[in-house]
């Protein structure tokens, strides 16, 4: 009956260009500054560039695990949001508690035509990353119907990225 | 469409409160380039007056057009941003309090801040007019006088259990 839903796949994409960027590139950039500051000491070199691949690699499919371990579902009650990979996490939070709902988008993750769902309660915000943004629109869309009570039975509606994957 | 810009009168009237920071701007870069005299103090002039510039016609023009708004019976809109973009979406019945508040400048151009607050945080929409900020005063009395869409709302759900 509650199917718990995927978010886009771009979102993977987007995360990994992130650790490149923020991770990977500057690791090699140090590693060969190290190595260039030795004089090309060979040993070096090898154990240098085999700690960044590893590095790479585990940066490269930590999106993936991430993606897999990230689900969201939403029904005319509550919002629940599983997330992590070692450390799991489910938040639950009643519709009828929800204040406010806002979507936010940066330019890199609109290239990648994602956006994140703000869910604001009393007690603290909820995120809902890596959203394709219509689908962030409508899912906002439907939450404040749900919110003002006037929602059209939407939980099937929803969880057509469910069936995707 | 159903997003609103606010009025075109607070593009104005944001210059205007900038005036003064760009004036002293514009006085420094004249004092720079009488006291120098050299191309570096030039170069200081002009980013000087660019600042001055940017302050008093940028960024009225840009918050403008970054700005949009929806004022509903039931749900409050804002929509903001250029790069970062936010759309904000407060259901009426999840409003706590709401301030029309109106300073001498905004007066002065008939115009007025609506501060929103919900449980969740605060929202402020610069520069509507007097009347719409009335307007959404008086629809928060009326909610008020019904008891409540909220409360009403967690009701039924309470009784769906």
């Amino acid at each position: 009956m509650m199917e718990f839903c995927r978010v886009d796949k771009n979102y993977k994409k987007y995360q990994r260009l992130l650790n490149g960027i923020f991770f990977i590139i500057p690791a090699a950039l140090c590693g060969a500054v190290i190595w260039l500051s030795y004089d090309f000491n060979f040993t070096l070199g090898y154990f240098i560039s085999g700690a960044v691949l590893v590095l790479a690699a585990g940066l490269m499919t930590f999106p993936a695990l991430n993606y897999s371990c990230f689900s969201y579902c939403i029904n005319q009650n509550r919002v629940e949001i599983k997330s992590g990979v070692l450390n799991k996490n489910h938040a639950l939070i009643p519709i009828s508690k929800i204040q406010h709902i806002s979507v936010t988008s940066g330019p890199v993750t609109r290239a990648f035509s994602i956006a994140r769902l703000n869910v604001f309660t009393a007690g603290g915000v909820y995120h809902l990353d890596g959203l394709n943004i219509q689908k962030a629109e409508e899912i906002s869309e439907q939450l404040k119907n749900s919110v003002l009570n006037k929602n059209d039975s939407g939980s099937k509606a929803e969880c057509k990225e469910g069936a995707e994957k | 469409m159903r997003f609103k810009r606010l009025n075109k009168r607070v593009k104005t009237m944001w210059a205007l409160n900038r005036l003064p920071f760009s004036a002293a701007l514009i006085a420094a870069a004249v004092a720079v380039i009488v006291f120098t005299k050299s191309v570096w103090g030039i170069i200081t002039a002009l980013l000087l007056i660019i600042t001055a510039l940017a302050a008093a016609v940028g960024y009225p023009l840009v918050e403008y057009l970054q700005w949009m708004y929806y004022i509903g019976e039931d749900v409050i809109e804002i929509k903001k941003g250029i790069f970062f973009k936010n759309h904000s979406i407060i259901p009426t019945s999840r409003i706590h309090n709401v301030n029309v508040y109106r300073g001498p400048m905004l007066k002065l151009f008939g115009l007025s801040t609506l501060c929103i607050n919900t449980a969740g945080g605060a929202f402020r929409i610069e520069g509507i007019e007097e009347k719409e900020a009335e307007e959404v005063a008086q629809s928060l009395k009326q909610i008020i006088k019904d008891g409540g869409a909220g409360v009403k709302g967690e009701m039924i759900e309470n009784g769906e259990k």
